[in-house]
């Protein structure tokens, strides 16, 4: 009480006076030393709560387009949740506005009468980074990590899926197939190379492999570093303030003041005849002991796009199988065009088709059947492998959530904007928490930003808005901001601008690539500032081209500011400054010549 | 027991792992690789004289069986040169000195973790 008043007063001194005068001020020198960083740190926040409050009014653009978001966000809850035996759980998400106008709660008991300040459940992206952070502010952190094996026995160490079964692995096995493609492409470029390239997938894998675990090990050697306590076992709540670990040798009972659950998902299995014995999902296809082969890819979501691609270009012969949409959530004009992308370079789509059965045959390949459900006709054909990538799980069900009174939403955990549950301290990030991107950077930003709000005075929340990503099939597609159809709904048809246009990347000339799916566009506001709602991409280097302009978006970029931005030249992301065709117009999109 | 075994020079080191691999395969090899010593006995690396004795210290948690293999990698001016045999072989790509490995494992420190009590026998343990 009397530090806070003394405290307040300092501050009045701090603003009158120089900070030299301070520090050199000879009254009761270790005191000031000691609170100095308290009285910064006040001042910083209240610095960026003005900033807060008056950025707002100006920012109306900002604020307008978060309340129709999220409104039109709740109303698709609301549908999902309805059969659901949940009661109604209305935050404001992403109400930007709302959102600032909530005051943080602060719930900061360290040394408390538990075990731990903090326990951290999953050792994936964001509870790793929430783990370290915690620790860097001063808490008592446990962490648990473990992993069920897949039914084919796959198992792997800490760091969650990013880094194990996951964007990792996946990034790289795609650099596998780019570089075969571009050995193709050296041949045209002068290159003498022998055109019998082939892959050797067990050495593919091992590389693979070894990088992951030279990955987990520098994980664990800097949790051992950070002081952060790392526990391999599966977490189950006893009590709100309880937590049982299923250790290898036997069970150990956790307390803490403060949870965060980050558990994260798994694949789904779909509820067919052979499809838990002879199937494998994403969690297995990156240490698969075997040649893929022939593979069918049930699921056109993009981690079912991006193995069928990257398996193509290893060579191998995918076949997707779709039930309803690709790319369900993404712009369907660019995920129909992705789609055709790989199409054109033979990946056959089974549309409207659902998986019936999956047979044993006699020779060990699998007999799978298959149904149109729109004729109902019967189908089947036989493969080598069948990958399921329909869709992920968050892995509510070994938590025992109930005891700690925390409310699951379906398989996944509803938060606040703070990521606190229904629960107060209990808190949830990543891919566990419901309607959010389930993304790495994301998880690992919340993570990070609700240990600093929780040990470290900080204000600042996670804005789920506007995060840019890249769906890595053979042709890049990565985006920001709005999907038209998202903008439409949001805003309204009349109000939108859609900028758009094919382009053709230098480098494709020679070896003669196609050029037909590369395209970008842009979705506006049609009249007064022409805001940038989203930005669309399908080309080579996707991710690398999109960062930046997410950036751009967040900063509030206009379509008057893209024209009068000069590219790189010649590059293909320049192409987002060449906009100049809008969809309204009618006019041709298709490609210019060159520096026209 | 662990066996330890001292090598010098990129030659000594690279036939006493091709030795422990065909004789002795299945045992864990652990390699530690500092600059090399004065007359005095004294590394011109201030690192490696740190490890050394966390290290030694710590080498009583590796497993039984399990080979220590301490490498002086020599002169400064010869590591410092980028083309230092050590720094090119795949199996050891070094880049600082000390690193204490586990050979063709992920196991790897290096730099000042070298002399972290609590890393080194964490790597040591390691069943992994």
């Amino acid at each position: 009480m009397s530090l806070t008043l003394w405290n307040s007063r300092f501050c009045v001194t701090l603003v009158r006076r120089q900070h030299a005068t301070i520090f050199t001020s000879s009254a009761s020198k270790t005191i000031a030393a000691n609170s100095l960083h308290h009285t910064f740190s006040n001042n910083y926040q209240q610095q960026q709560h003005r900033n807060l409050t008056t950025m707002k009014p100006t920012n109306t653009a900002v604020a307008e387009k978060g309340t129709s978001r999220s409104s039109r966000i709740s109303a698709d809850g609301s549908t999902s949740a309805t059969g659901i035996n949940v009661p109604p759980f209305n935050h404001p998400h992403c109400d930007r506005q709302a959102m600032y106008q909530q005051p943080v709660r602060k719930i900061k008991t360290l040394r408390g009468s538990y075990d731990y300040d903090l326990v951290v459940i999953g050792g994936g992206s964001g509870g790793l980074a929430c783990a370290k952070e915690a620790v860097a502010n001063g808490a008592r952190v446990a962490c648990l990590d473990y992993v069920k094996p897949t039914p084919i026995g796959t198992k792997w160490g800490v760091g969650g899926t990013c880094v194990n079964v996951g964007c990792i692995p996946k990034k790289l096995m795609h650099q596998a197939s780019l570089l075969g493609e571009a050995v193709h492409e050296a041949a045209a470029y002068g290159w003498n190379v022998d055109d019998k390239i082939k892959p050797d997938w067990k050495k593919l894998v091992s590389s693979v492999q070894n990088h992951i675990k030279s990955v987990n090990w520098v994980t664990r050697v800097d949790l051992r570093d950070k002081k952060v306590e790392y526990i391999n076992g599966l977490g189950s709540f006893v009590d709100p303030h309880t937590l049982s670990a299923k250790l290898k040798n036997g069970d150990r009972t956790i307390t803490a003041q403060t949870f965060v659950i980050a558990v994260g998902g798994r694949p789904r299995y779909p509820n067919i005849p052979g499809a838990v014995e002879y199937g494998i999902t994403s969690d297995d296809l990156f240490s698969l002991d075997r040649e893929p082969g022939k593979t069918l890819v049930v699921g056109a979501g993009y981690i079912g796009l991006e193995c069928a691609g990257f398996l193509k270009g290893l060579g191998y012969e995918p076949t997707v199988m779709v039930r309803s949409i690709v790319l369900r959530g993404f712009d369907q004009q660019m995920a129909n065009l992705v789609a055709a992308s790989m199409e054109e370079r033979g990946i056959p789509f089974l549309r409207r088709t659902v998986p019936l059965s999956v047979e044993k045959q006699p020779d060990g390949r699998l007999l799978v059947k298959y149904e149109c459900t729109e004729t109902g006709e019967i189908g089947s054909d036989v493969f080598d492998t069948v990958l399921w990538a329909v869709g992920r799980k968050g892995l509510v069900d070994d938590l025992n959530l109930p005891n700690a009174g925390v409310l699951a939403h379906n398989d996944k955990i509803q938060v606040d904007c703070d990521e606190a549950t229904n629960v107060p301290h209990i808190y949830a990030v990543g891919d566990i928490i419901h309607g959010k991107p389930e993304l790495t950077p994301v998880a690992v930003l919340a993570g990070r930003l609700l240990a600093r709000r929780l040990y470290a005075d900080s204000d600042l929340r996670m804005d789920y808005a506007d995060v840019a990503t890249t769906v890595f099939t053979p042709l890049e597609y990565a985006c920001v901001g709005l999907s038209e159809e998202d903008a439409v709904k949001a805003h309204g048809a009349d109000e939108i601008e859609v900028f758009h246009g094919y382009y053709k990347p230098t480098e494709f000339f020679i070896p003669q690539k196609s050029v037909r799916y590369c395209y970008v566009k842009a979705v506006a506001q049609r009249h007064g500032d022409q805001r940038v709602y989203g930005l669309h991409y399908l080309g080579p280097v996707a991710g690398e081209v999109i960062q930046g302009f997410a950036a751009a978006l967040k900063s509030g970029l206009t379509i008057p500011t893209l024209m009068n931005t000069v590219g790189i030249h010649p590059t293909t992301a320049e192409e987002f400054t060449r906009l100049s065709i809008t969809k309204r117009s009618g006019l041709d999109p298709t490609p210019a010549s060159c520096c026209s | 027991m662990v066996i330890t075994h001292n090598v010098k020079g990129y030659e000594e080191f690279a036939k006493k792992m091709e030795e422990l691999e065909t004789g002795d395969g299945n045992n864990q090899v652990h390699v530690l690789f500092s600059g090399g010593k004065d007359e005095n006995g004294q590394s011109w690396c201030p690192y490696c004289v740190k490890a050394e004795p966390v290290i030694h210290d710590a080498l009583k948690k590796a497993a039984e069986n399990s080979h220590f293999v301490h490498v002086d990698v020599g002169e400064r001016s010869y590591w410092k040169d980028l083309n230092c045999p050590f720094r090119k072989d795949p199996n050891t790509h070094l880049v600082f000195l000390p690193t204490l490995l586990r050979w063709k494992s992920p196991q790897r420190l290096d730099g000042e973790r070298c002399s972290s009590k609590d890393l080194v026998e964490m790597m040591f343990e390691d069943e992994d």
